[in-house]
C-alpha cells in the first residue's frame, strides 16, 4: 500500500507545517509535504515484527547516540525493528558492495558515494511521491537523483560545509584579531604571525583530501567539472595553479606538517590532533569536527569565514540516506528514510552533532544549537554563499573520489618536489579526461 | 580347509580395505575446507583477473586487458622494484641476524632464558599496532628516536618522509617483528646438534669460531632452509604493518605488491580485476621462489 | 705485578658462590643481548607511556618519555567508546573454539600425510604447504561470496572455519609424527585396535609437543586477525578486538591519544599470554626439532 493514498487525509494537519520563504537556490514556497507522516494501520499491521538493516558509520558519538535514540523511537512508533550495523569508515564501500554482490544486501544505508548504489537504489518518489524531493535543497538532490529516469532515490542527510577553525587563544596572544573576512594572502599572513609570536611548530594545517582543497581552488574561481559532465579545468588552469601552490608551498615550507600529509601514502590523514595539541593556530577542515573538537579542545576556538578571492564560501560535501531495491520490506525501508530525515528528527540531529539540514523547510526556520551557535551561523553563511558551479562535480557521483585522489596525490608529488604546480594541474587535465571517458562506454 | 581360508581372507581384505580407506576421512576435513575457502576462491580470483569490474557484481571480459595493463605500468614497475628490494634486504637481514642471535643466545648462560623470550615479544603484537608503535617512535619531530639522535648530534631525519629512510625504517620494522620467531625455531635446531660433536672438536683444539663455521652452520642447514622459505613468504605478504606505518609512502618508496592489490578493492577507483590479475602474478613469484628454494635445498641434500 | 696484586686480581671477582669471572665474551654476548632486549622493549614502553599521554604532551618537541599529567581520562573515554568487555569475549571466542578445531583436523591431516601411504598423497601435501602464499587480500571478495552463499556471515562459525586448517599447522604436526614409531602403531592394529583409536589414544597424546605449538600460533594468529573478522562480522556485537580497533582508527574524527588507549588495551591480553606462556612456546619448538 502506497504512503501517498494517506496524503488525502492528513493535508489539513499537514498544512500547518508548510514551508514560507525562500531559500538560496529560490525554491517557491508554501507547498505541502510529508513532514510528519504517521503509517497507516494496514502499514503497521503488514510492518509488525519485520526488522530492517541499517548500514551506518559515525563521525562523532553525539551521531551514533542520537541515531540509536532515533531508532528506538521508530520501532516503538512502527512495531518493526531496526538492526544497527556500524562499520569502520576505511572500508566501508568495499564491505558493502561485497554484502550486494552476495545478496545481503541492508535495507538502509548511509552512504559518502551514493554514485556507487545507483542501480541497486530504490526510487524513493514510488513510495512517498514525486513531490518529497522539493523537501530537500536542491544542488543536494543531485547526487540522489537517477541519471537517467530522474526519480529520487536517496535523500541528502546532511550538508557539510569545508572552512576554517581558528585557535582563539593563540590568536589573541599574538594580538591577531579574530577574522570576519579575510582573503588567502591576509590567511597565510595571520598564520604566519600567530606562529612566530607563539612559537607553535605550524602556520596552517588542512586535512588530507581533494575534497578540502577543491575548496581552496573554488575561491579562485577555479573547478574540475561542470553540471554537464564537462571538464571545465583547462580553462580555469592558471586559477587552480595559483590555489594549489597557495597550500603547497605552505607545506614544502614546513609551515603545515608535512610529515602527516607526506608520510601517510595513500591513506587518510586529518591534522586534528595538532590542532588539539595547539601546533597549529588555523585548521582548515568542515563542520562536522564541531561536536569532537566541543569535546577535546582544552582551548578556546572557532569557525571562521573561508576567505574569499574570486569567490568566498564553502565547498559543499555531505551524507545521503538510501533505501536498496533488494529490501524484502521496500515500504517499511522508504518509510525508515523518511523517518530520519523527517523534519523532527534531522532538527535533532543536527543540534546534536551539529550538523547543517537539508530540509528546506529547517534551512528556512534555521536550527537552534543550543552551544556553539556561532560557528554554526559561520558555516550556514558560508553554505549559503558557496557558489553554484561548486556543485558541478556532483554530476559524475561515481567519478568525485578518484578524481579527488588524484588531486591529493599530485600534491604529495609537489611537495616532494617530484614535479611542479603546472604539470600537476596538466596532469590532472589527463586524468580528469580519462575518467570521463569511462561514462561513455 | 577352504573355507577358513576363505575366511581369513575376507576378513584381511576388509581389514585392508578400511585402511585404505582412513587416510582420505582424516584428511578430508581439512582438505574440505582448503577447498571451500581457498582453492574455489582462488580459482575465482583467477576468473575474475580476465573481466573488469567495479563494483564486484557485473563484470565486463576484458581477456588479458589486465595482465597488459600491469605489466605496461610504469608505477608498477616501481612498485615491484620496491618489493623486491624489500623481500632481499629482509630475507637477507632477517637471516643472518637471527642465526646469529641463535648462537649467541645459545652459548649464554646469564639469564639465557629471559634472553630467550623477550626477542619473541614483537610477534605476538598485532600488525596494525606494530604500525602504531613505530609510527610514534619513528615520527621526525615528536618521535624518541630523533630526539636521542638529536642529544647525541646526530640530527632529526625524516624516516618516514624520505623514500630511502622510508623503504630502510620499513625493513628494520619488519626484520624486528620477526626476527623472535625464526630465531626460536633456529634455536630448536641447534637443541638437535649432538654435543659430543662439539666437544669433541673443543678437546681437538678447535676455536669458536671454527667449531661455528665447520660443525654448527653446515647442521643447522635444513633449519636454515625453513627459514630463508619462510621469510621468503613473509617478506613477499607484508603488507598491513607497512600500510599502518607509512600507507605505501613517501612518494609511493613502500608501496607493495600487496598494497597494490589491497587499493584496488579499497581505493578509489575500484577495479576488483586489476587487483585479482595482480594476486595472480604475486602468488606465482611466491610459488617460484619458494619452489627455487625448495629444489636448491633439495639438491644440497638439507631436506 | 707483585704478588700481592697478582693475588688480588685473581680474587677480585670472588663471590660466595665461588664462579669464576665472566670472561670477555661473555660480557660481549650480554652486552648485545641487552642491546637488542633494549631495541625490542623501548618501542613497547614509549607506546605503552604514550597512550597515557594528553594531545598537547603529544605533539610536544622534544617529546617527553612521561607524561606530565596521567591522561587517564584516554582509557575512561576510551572504554567508554569501545565495548572493551563484548569484544574481548567475542576475541576469546573466537580464538578458542578456532584454536580446538584447527588442532582437531590438521592433526587429523597430518596424520594422514606421515603414517598412510595413500594414492595422491604426496600432491595433496605439496598442495596443502602451497596455500601458505595465497595472500588473503587477492581472493577477498570470492570468499566472502562463498562464506555468505554458505549464510555464514555474521556468525560465529563464518570467523571460525574458514581459516582453521593452517597448512603450516598440518606441517609442523606432520613433521613430528615422522619420528613416532611404526611400530607402535602396528602393534595396536594388531591388537585390534580401530584406525581412529590409534589416532586418538596412542599417537595424538604422542604429539603433545607439536600440537602445544600449533595452539600457540593458532592462537596469535586468530587473535589477531583483522581482515577477516572485519569481514564477516557485520554487527557490532560480533567485532572481535582488532576489529574494533580498525573501526576507531578508521573514524574521522578518533583523537590519536584515544586511538593510543585502546592499542594498548588490546595488547594486554597478548601481554599476559606472553609473560605465562613464553616458556611453553620456547619449549615446545625446541621439542618439535623443526628441521
Amino acid at each position: 500500500m502506497k504512503i501517498q493514498t494517506l496524503r488525502s487525509k492528513l493535508a489539513i494537519a499537514v498544512s500547518l507545517v508548510l514551508t514560507a520563504g525562500l531559500v538560496a537556490t529560490g525554491l517557491p514556497s508554501a507547498q505541502a509535504t510529508t513532514s510528519g507522516l504517521l503509517p497507516t494501520a494496514a502499514q503497521l499491521k503488514a510492518w509488525k515484527g519485520k526488522t530492517i538493516s541499517y548500514y551506518f558509520y559515525n563521525d562523532s558519538q553525539a551521531e551514533l547516540d542520537t541515531t540509536k535514540a532515533q531508532i528506538a523511537d521508530f520501532e516503538k512508533l512502527t512495531g518493526a525493528t531496526v538492526k544497527l550495523d556500524v562499520i569502520p569508515f576505511t572500508n566501508y564501500d568495499p564491505t558493502l558492495q561485497a554484502r550486494l554482490a552476495a545478496g545481503n544486501a541492508p535495507d538502509v544505508a548511509r552512504l559518502n558515494n551514493p554514485g556507487f548504489y545507483i542501480k541497486d537504489a530504490l526510487d524513493l518518489e514510488k513510495y512517498l511521491g514525486r513531490k518529497y524531493a522539493a523537501e530537500f535543497l536542491k544542488g543536494s538532490t543531485l547526487q540522489v537523483t537517477h541519471p537517467t529516469t530522474k526519480k529520487l532515490i536517496g535523500v541528502p542527510y546532511d550538508l557539510s560545509v569545508n572552512g576554517p577553525f581558528i585557535n582563539v587563544d593563540m590568536f589573541k596572544k599574538a594580538g591577531v584579531a579574530v577574522p570576519t573576512s579575510w582573503n588567502w594572502t591576509e590567511l597565510v599572513a595571520a598564520g604566519k604571525k600567530v606562529q612566530k609570536a607563539t612559537g607553535s611548530e605550524y602556520a596552517f594545517a588542512i586535512d588530507k583530501t581533494g575534497h578540502r582543497v577543491s575548496t581552496v581552488m573554488s575561491h579562485f574561481g577555479a573547478y574540475m567539472v561542470d553540471k554537464n559532465q564537462k571538464n571545465v579545468l583547462p580553462t580555469s588552469k592558471f586559477r587552480a595553479e595559483k590555489a594549489v601552490k597557495i597550500i603547497t608551498d605552505l607545506y614544502k615550507q614546513d609551515l603545515a606538517p608535512r610529515d602527516l600529509w607526506v608520510g601517510t601514502g595513500t591513506k587518510y590523514s586529518s591534522p586534528t590532533a595538532i590542532f588539539l595539541g595547539q601546533q597549529t593556530p588555523i585548521f582548515f577542515s568542515g563542520n562536522w569536527q564541531v561536536a569532537s573538537l566541543k569535546k577535546d579542545a582544552k582551548f578556546d576556538f572557532a569557525a571562521v569565514p573561508n576567505p574569499k578571492e574570486l569567490n568566498g564560501g564553502g565547498w559543499p560535501g555531505g551524507k545521503f540516506l538510501q533505501a536498496f531495491n533488494a529490501s524484502k520490506t521496500p515500504d517499511l525501508a522508504a518509510y525508515f528514510v523518511h523517518y530520519l530525515a523527517d523534519t523532527a528528527q534531522m532538527e535533532t540531529m543536527d543540534k546534536n552533532a551539529f550538523w547543517l539540514p537539508t530540509r528546506v523547510d529547517l534551512v528556512a526556520k534555521g536550527v537552534k544549537y543550543a552551544d556553539r551557535s556561532e560557528d554554526m551561523a559561520v558555516f550556514q553563511s558560508d553554505a549559503a554563499k558557496t557558489p553554484a558551479a561548486a556543485y558541478g562535480i556532483q554530476s559524475v557521483p561515481t567519478l568525485t573520489a578518484p578524481i579527488y585522489n588524484n588531486l591529493r596525490d599530485l600534491m604529495t608529488d609537489i611537495m616532494g618536489n617530484k614535479i611542479t604546480v603546472k604539470e600537476a594541474i596538466a596532469k590532472q587535465i589527463v586524468f580528469i579526461d580519462a575518467q570521463l571517458a569511462t561514462l561513455k562506454k | 580347509m577352504t573355507n577358513s581360508s576363505n575366511t581369513v581372507n575376507r576378513r584381511r581384505s576388509v581389514i585392508t580395505w578400511r585402511r585404505r580407506l582412513m587416510p582420505y576421512l582424516f584428511v578430508a576435513p581439512n582438505m574440505l575446507i582448503f577447498l571451500t575457502f581457498i582453492i574455489w576462491p582462488a580459482i575465482r580470483g583467477f576468473q575474475i583477473s580476465f573481466f573488469d569490474s567495479i563494483d564486484g557484481r557485473t563484470f565486463t571480459p576484458v581477456g588479458t586487458g589486465n595482465y597488459r595493463a600491469i605489466f605496461g605500468d610504469p608505477t608498477v614497475a616501481e612498485i615491484a622494484k620496491n618489493t623486491a628490494i624489500y623481500v632481499i634486504f629482509y630475507v637477507i637481514i632477517s637471516t643472518i641476524l637471527s642465526i646469529a642471535f641463535a648462537l649467541i643466545v645459545n652459548e649464554q648462560q646469564f639469564a639465557k632464558g629471559f634472553f630467550r623470550a623477550i626477542l619473541f615479544l614483537p610477534v605476538m603484537l598485532s600488525p596494525v599496532v606494530v604500525g602504531l608503535i613505530w609510527n610514534d617512535v619513528l615520527d621526525r619531530k615528536v618521535g624518541p628516536l630523533n630526539a636521542l639522535l638529536e642529544a647525541i648530534g646526530g640530527g632529526s631525519p625524516g624516516w618516514l618522509i624520505e623514500p630511502k629512510l622510508g623503504m630502510i625504517a620499513v625493513i628494520f620494522v619488519g626484520v624486528w617483528v620477526h626476527l623472535g620467531f625464526y630465531s626460536i625455531i633456529l634455536l630448536a635446531g641447534l637443541q638437535g646438534i649432538d654435543r659430543s660433536l662439539l666437544e669433541a672438536a673443543a678437546m681437538d683444539g678447535a676455536t669458536r669460531t671454527q667449531i661455528i663455521r665447520t660443525i654448527i652452520l653446515p647442521l643447522l642447514k635444513p633449519t636454515t632452509l625453513v627459514i630463508l622459505i619462510l621469510a621468503t613468504i613473509h617478506g613477499f605478504q607484508s603488507f598491513d604493518f607497512i600500510y599502518t606505518l607509512t600507507g605505501g609512502g613517501p612518494f609511493g618508496a613502500t608501496t607493495l605488491i600487496v598494497q597494490y592489490i589491497y587499493d584496488r578493492a579499497f581505493q578509489s577507483p575500484i577495479q576488483y580485476g586489476l587487483g585479482s590479475a595482480a594476486g595472480v602474478i604475486l602468488f606465482m613469484i611466491i610459488f617460484a621462489f619458494t619452489a627455487l628454494n625448495f629444489l636448491v635445498g633439495k639438491k644440497r641434500q638439507a631436506i | 705485578m707483585s704478588k700481592l696484586q697478582e693475588r688480588a686480581a685473581a680474587n677480585k671477582w670472588s663471590t660466595l658462590s665461588g664462579k669464576k669471572a665472566p670472561t670477555a665474551g661473555a660480557i660481549l654476548r650480554t652486552s648485545f643481548l641487552l642491546f637488542m632486549t633494549f631495541i625490542i622493549l623501548a618501542p613497547v614502553v614509549w607506546f605503552v607511556l604514550s597512550s597515557f599521554k594528553d594531545p598537547t604532551d603529544l605533539s610536544a618537541r622534544p617529546p617527553k618519555l612521561f607524561p606530565t599529567e596521567w591522561a587517564f581520562s584516554n582509557y575512561t573515554e576510551a572504554f567508554q567508546m569501545y565495548n572493551y568487555m563484548r569484544y574481548f569475549t567475542n576475541s576469546v571466542i573466537v580464538t578458542s573454539v578456532a584454536t580446538v578445531l584447527t588442532l582437531l583436523i590438521n592433526s587429523m591431516a597430518a596424520y594422514a600425510f606421515a603414517k598412510y601411504n595413500f594414492r595422491g598423497r604426496d600432491g595433496l601435501f605439496v598442495m596443502t604447504l602451497a596455500m601458505i602464499m595465497i595472500p588473503l587480500q587477492v581472493i577477498l571478495i570470492p570468499i566472502y561470496l562463498v562464506v555468505s552463499s554458505l549464510g555464514l556471515v555474521n556468525t560465529y562459525w563464518g570467523m571460525i572455519i574458514p581459516a582453521a586448517a593452517t597448512p603450516t599447522g598440518v606441517f609442523i604436526i606432520r613433521q613430528y609424527m615422522l619420528t613416532i614409531p611404526d611400530e607402535l602403531i602396528e602393534a595396536a592394529r594388531i591388537d585390534g585396535a580401530g584406525e581412529f583409536r590409534i589416532f586418538a589414544r596412542i599417537v595424538l597424546p604422542l604429539c603433545r609437543p607439536a600440537l602445544a605449538v600449533v595452539a600457540i600460533f593458532s592462537i596469535l594468529w586468530r587473535w589477531n586477525d583483522f581482515l577477516w573478522p572485519l569481514l564477516i562480522a557485520q554487527k557490532e556485537e560480533l567485532y572481535t578486538l582488532p576489529v574494533a580497533l580498525a573501526l576507531l582508527n578508521g573514524q574521522l574524527v578518533v583523537p590519536y591519544n584515544i586511538v593510543l588507549a585502546m592499542s594498548v588495551m588490546s595488547i594486554i591480553p597478548v601481554l599476559f599470554m606472553f609473560v605465562f606462556m613464553q616458556r611453553q612456546i620456547v619449549q615446545g619448538i625446541a621439542q618439535t626439532g623443526i628441521k
